[in-house]
């Protein structure tokens, strides 16, 4: 019996151990891995951390503990320049741009366009320009006056496309400190393009509502 | 010399303490590897901010808030403004967004926890990688499914060099979702396809820019991109192999 015994526990014995050099291998070759809220450990630091400021990091020498300081006031930026006008200031906007789009329409500046629509402007205006993307059907504004396609958006002039990017519009934010001079325009350009095809899918598909919005979903708008 | 019973207690002593010391040894080697160490890490942030819903459920590019990957080194955390662009309408009362809130109304910036974190001594450019149509998610994982962000990828310099010497092998080509600029257009249709690699199958012959030559030899990249007519559009760069130099990294 005793013999017996010894045997069974031998086995689990042996089962066990190599369960666990099993999971050992596994866990220290990196293929067994669980989350942890702490931070990593740090046996030896090295010199992982310097005594230097980090982008958008933390800096208790000033009182703010901001490491990233804003401008010094009357300074220009070396790169690119600060949106002059306020949002709703249109009328600025246009006399100053009354040239209207500096860059040329080729299929680069188009490329370019799309990329930063799609990027920063379909999560509402949807990819084609509609108005419904999935940001605006959560309940953000009203996909009719989202709507790019629409005729009113159609007589705007390039100045004011771009203004309204830049500065934005109602409930729209401003986007010139994410979108540079040059991508704003691109965009323009492709806004301009989304709203030509439309126009000319209205005309072949005799009124087949290229432009109108079926959006089921809760519109709210801010005025 | 010593007694029977002496020389055995040694015996067993030294070689109990030789499987203990050589044991922990092993343990502390690979324990304080990166790919052990760090990957799973997985702070609490201030916020309980869901890259599974913003990313995953309402498909905003990568770039919509980390807007200036492109031109600089360090991939901006988004600024309060960009996300009270949409919290001050959706969800303007939720008690998840109290942070974001006072920090509008303080001017005090939000406190993130950072997850990936590389040693001083190395610097990391986020716009060359993203300019070399190299996706978000080689180096940060599937962030779309993630309601909490973790660390992923090792982050290791071995690491670093797998991809820079067999790219074709490890890295993710750019993503629609990510807002990678691939030097062309993409097809009308792809958002179906926004988690998917550009130059997969499905958009071969379309958008497809950047295809492997020679790979298995070198893992050299060719591109067809056009060179850019206007100054200030961020063309991308011819991608190629990444440097192996020292002073590439560490400098």
């Amino acid at each position: 019996m005793t013999g017996s015994m010894n045997t069974a526990l031998k086995i689990t014995i042996a089962i066990v151990t190599i369960l666990l050099v099993t999971f050992a291998i596994g866990v220290l070759s990196g293929k067994i891995w669980w989350f942890s809220e702490e931070p990593p450990l740090m046996v030896v630091p090295d010199m992982d951390d310097q005594f230097h400021l980090k982008s958008q990091g933390e800096a208790r020498f000033f009182a703010d503990n901001r490491a990233q300081r804003d401008p010094i006031e009357g300074t220009l930026p070396r790169v690119g320049r600060a949106y002059p006008f306020a949002m709703g200031d249109v009328d600025s906007a246009e006399k100053y741009f009354a040239a209207g789009n500096p860059l040329p329409k080729t299929e680069s500046v188009l490329a370019r366009g799309q990329n930063r629509f799609n990027t920063f402007c379909s999560p509402c205006h949807n990819y084609t320009g509609t108005g419904d993307g999935l940001v605006q059907q959560k309940g953000f504004g009203n996909a009719e006056t989202m709507n790019l396609l629409r005729e009113q958006a159609r007589q705007y002039s390039d100045a004011k496309i771009f203004h309204v990017i830049s500065a934005g519009q109602n409930i729209m934010p401003a986007y010139a400190d994410r979108i540079s001079e040059t991508d704003r325009w691109t965009i323009v350009h492709y806004v301009r393009e989304l709203q030509q095809k439309a126009a000319g899918g209205l005309t072949q598909s005799n009124g087949m509502a290229a432009t109108s919005v079926q959006s089921s979903t809760i519109s709210k708008t801010m005025q | 010399m010593f007694s029977q019973r002496v020389d055995r207690i040694l015996k067993r002593s030294i070689l109990g303490g030789g499987t203990v010391v050589a044991v922990g040894a092993l343990v502390l080697y690979f324990g304080m590897r990166n790919d052990v160490s760090d990957v799973g890490y997985r702070p609490q942030q201030p916020i309980p901010f869901s890259h599974k819903l913003h990313v995953g459920q309402l498909q905003i590019h990568c770039q919509y808030c980390h807007a200036g990957v492109e031109q600089s080194e360090h991939s901006p955390i988004p600024t309060t403004s960009t996300c009270m662009g949409c919290h001050i309408v959706i969800k303007a009362e939720s008690p998840k967004l109290q942070l974001v809130r006072d920090s509008w109304e303080k001017g005090i910036p939000l406190q993130w926890r950072r997850v990936h974190k590389l040693p001083d001594y190395v610097h990391f450019n986020h716009s060359r990688h993203i300019r070399a149509q190299i996706d978000c998610q080689s180096c940060h994982g599937n962030v779309e499914i993630q309601g909490v962000i973790a660390q992923n990828k090792p982050l290791s310099m071995g690491w670093c060099l797998n991809c820079h010497r067999h790219p074709e092998e490890n890295i993710v080509p750019a993503r629609p979702i990510s807002g990678i600029f691939t030097g062309g257009r993409l097809p009308q249709d792809y958002r179906e396809h926004l988690f998917e690699p550009i130059n997969s199958n499905l958009a071969a012959g379309v958008a497809a820019r950047v295809r492997p030559i020679t790979a298995p030899q070198f893992g050299a990249w060719e591109t067809d991109v056009p060179k850019p007519e206007i100054a200030g559009i961020p063309h991308p760069k011819l991608p190629g192999l990444g440097p192996e130099n020292c002073s590439a990294c560490h400098y």
